[in-house]
């Protein structure tokens, strides 16, 4: 049996293609990128330090804090400021909201329609909407804007977040408390496909849900084996490949394994050191943990449940956040140069950022590895181990049906193309 | 009494009034800049334009006859009163970021109104004046960048980026560079940040800041 498919996937964030060749007992399956190259690393560069952030959240409309956050880490370990608890837990509540956000419009509109659920459907449609309303809402009174945040830079935030603003922050949260609830009482009666992780090695940064201050460089960052200090040796730990056919790399864990990263991943590696959760969500974590180590499918139970276990977290870190004492750092005069790494956890997964800064303050060198770049490869193994289940039965041998589930997959991963697509080595 | 029909509606107004009466009375608004019921009707705004049997008129200075038929509001009257506007702007100092109005200015709620661009974002910002961006030393591109954004960024204390567009003023950015930027602001910091968005800039305004920052753009 020779099968050729090729799929533009839709209802993912961009535009890529999976090209599936099934020959015999053969299965070959790559997932690349259409969208043309963005060249953000080469934009950034001879910009002043404080203007990367601006150009950078633009690389991504639905986690822009992410970039913004990670690339004001970056520079300012490159200056060496440092900057007080409390303004990092509030970067910390923007990327956490924006990471709400990203997951309940990304189960809502983009997956639940695979499991036969139609966007038509009032009820849900009307939940979701009121979510995604009420966090646009916080995200503009924390972050500024709804995307491409403009409070903080370099050193600290813009302007002093007072306390009736946080207080209404949290008044927003707690209204929709019960919708996040509802929605996940939805998610979680999808049944999912059955799939066996050929690639159980899962990658994110110590504590990632819960913890609200990252530790400034060096980054601890887990996998399913291994712990690695992540700094300057970033490029070592995620070797990244280059493509023939596609505008994005591939990224490979020490230059072989590939590897999973995101909500799944994060929980999975929580579940070693969580602790303070309530009763409703350690109970929700141990019934699917099985689930989480087996299925990559379940990554979708996984981001119900992470937004379950943030939008907790942010309710508590908010209430008893004392914003007074919010500080700016402006950078000293003299520099000698330097750079800096900054490494958060995107929506998607974990997200790095790299500047060379010159005396000058100037960028002279940029890196960004997203979270799609990593695990891009873990899609393609993951898409080949559901073929061959499928082919192992009669009626997984239709076309159209091996075309259906694995654009499920891909779904399930919810990669951003438009994040993926950065410098690229041209071939002369 | 005389009756004249305002868009189709028959009004009866007194003999000696003045078509602008004779509109207000009708329900209808003209904008306008310079007229002051029973205090000022020197027409020399020519914002309050109207059409009285297909003519245009100033509405502030023109006498109601019987059976006239005025039109207040078409496509071409509105063109002409954006032109006459742009023309009252072209002779204005814009210097929003002083300017002791700060927002409560007529000539800025009807630019919005007709649309009229080369209003800068300073027009909206509440940091004008003491606690301005630029004057602290950041290098914000309000004076520059066309306004209608509520100063989103400025607000929050995050200098504006552009990201709107610029004005295409020449008389805007010379008073901007010279009077304004140049103590503040470093010219390099600005010319790195005017490309931010990489958008469109006239040959003028690229000599101009070439001229004034004295470095190659």
């Amino acid at each position: 049996m020779s099968i050729k498919l090729t799929s533009e996937v839709v209802r993912v964030a961009g535009e890529s293609e999976i090209l599936v060749s099934i020959d015999g007992e053969r299965v070959k399956v790559e997932y690349d990128s259409l969208a043309s190259p963005r060249s953000f690393e080469s934009l950034v560069t001879g910009r002043k330090y404080w203007e990367v952030p601006y150009v950078v959240s633009r690389v991504c409309g639905v986690c822009s804090h992410a970039h913004f956050w990670a690339s004001n880490l970056a520079i300012e370990l490159a200056l060496g400021i440092k900057v007080d608890e409390a303004t990092s837990t509030l970067r910390d509540a923007c990327n956490k909201l924006q990471i709400l956000q990203n997951h309940v419009i990304h189960l809502g509109f983009l997956v639940l329609p695979d499991y036969g659920y139609s966007v038509g459907n009032d009820k849900y449609v009307s939940t979701l909407l009121k979510v995604n309303r009420v966090v646009n809402e916080a995200l503009r009174l924390l972050g500024g804007r709804l995307t491409n945040p403009n409070v903080y830079v370099p050193g600290g935030f813009t302007e002093d977040l007072k306390q009736p603003v946080i207080k209404r922050v949290v008044n927003l949260l707690e209204s929709v408390g019960n919708d996040l609830r509802e929605l996940a009482n939805i998610i979680l009666s999808i049944e999912l496909p059955e799939l066996e992780d050929p690639s159980p090695e899962y990658v994110s940064l110590r504590n990632s849900p819960s913890v609200t201050v990252p530790v400034e460089g060096p980054y601890i960052i887990d996998s399913s084996k291994n712990t690695y200090t992540v700094y300057e040796n970033y490029r070592e730990i995620f070797v990244e490949r280059y493509l023939d056919l596609s505008t994005s790399k591939k990224c490979l864990m020490n230059g072989e394994k590939v590897f999973h990263t995101g909500a799944r991943a994060r929980l999975i590696n929580y579940l070693k050191g969580g602790s303070g959760l309530s009763s409703e969500l350690r109970y929700l974590i141990a019934r699917y943990e099985p689930l989480f180590k087996k299925n990559p499918f379940s990554n979708i139970y996984a981001k119900i449940i992470e937004s379950l276990l943030i939008y907790e977290n942010l309710l508590q870190t908010l209430s008893s956040l004392d914003t007074g004492k919010l500080s700016r750092v402006r950078p000293g005069n003299s520099f000698s140069g330097g750079f800096g790494v900054g490494v958060v956890e995107a929506p998607r997964g974990l997200l790095i950022h790299y500047y060379e800064l010159n005396p000058e303050m100037r960028v002279i060198k940029a890196d960004i590895i997203t979270p799609t770049v990593m695990f891009s490869k873990h899609i393609e193994v993951s898409s080949e181990a559901l073929i061959k289940g499928l082919l192992a039965s009669e009626e997984g041998r239709d076309e159209s049906l091996v075309k259906r589930f694995v654009e499920a997959l891909v779904r399930a991963y919810d990669p951003c193309i438009p994040c993926a697509v950065h410098v690229i080595k041209m071939k002369r | 009494m005389v009756k004249v029909y305002v868009n189709n509606n028959e009004v009866e107004v007194s003999q000696d009034a003045l078509v602008i009466d004779a509109v207000e009375k009708a329900g209808y608004e003209v904008p306008t800049l310079c007229y002051l019921k029973g205090l000022f009707n020197e027409a020399t705004c020519r914002i309050c334009v109207v059409k009285v049997n297909g003519k245009v008129v100033p509405s502030c200075r023109f006498p109601v006859f019987e059976g006239a038929r005025i039109i207040v509001d078409d496509s071409e009257l509105r063109r002409l009163r954006r032109v006459n506007l742009e023309l009252l702007l072209a002779t204005h100092e814009i210097k929003c970021w002083s300017c002791v109005r700060k927002g409560m200015c007529e000539l800025l709620s009807l630019s919005k109104r007709l649309g009229v661009e080369g209003i800068p974002v300073c027009s909206e910002c509440p940091l004008r004046g003491r606690s301005c961006l630029v004057l602290k030393g950041f290098p914000c591109l309000g004076p520059l960048t066309v306004a209608g954004c509520d100063a989103e960024c400025p607000r929050r204390g995050s200098p504006c980026i552009g990201c709107r567009g610029y004005i295409m003023s020449e008389d805007v950015w010379v008073r901007a560079l010279e009077e304004f930027y140049k103590d503040n602001v470093s010219l390099n910091e600005l010319k790195s940040l005017i490309s931010f968005f990489w958008s469109y800039l006239p040959q003028n305004l690229y000599r101009l800041v070439r001229e004034v920052s004295n470095v190659e753009y």
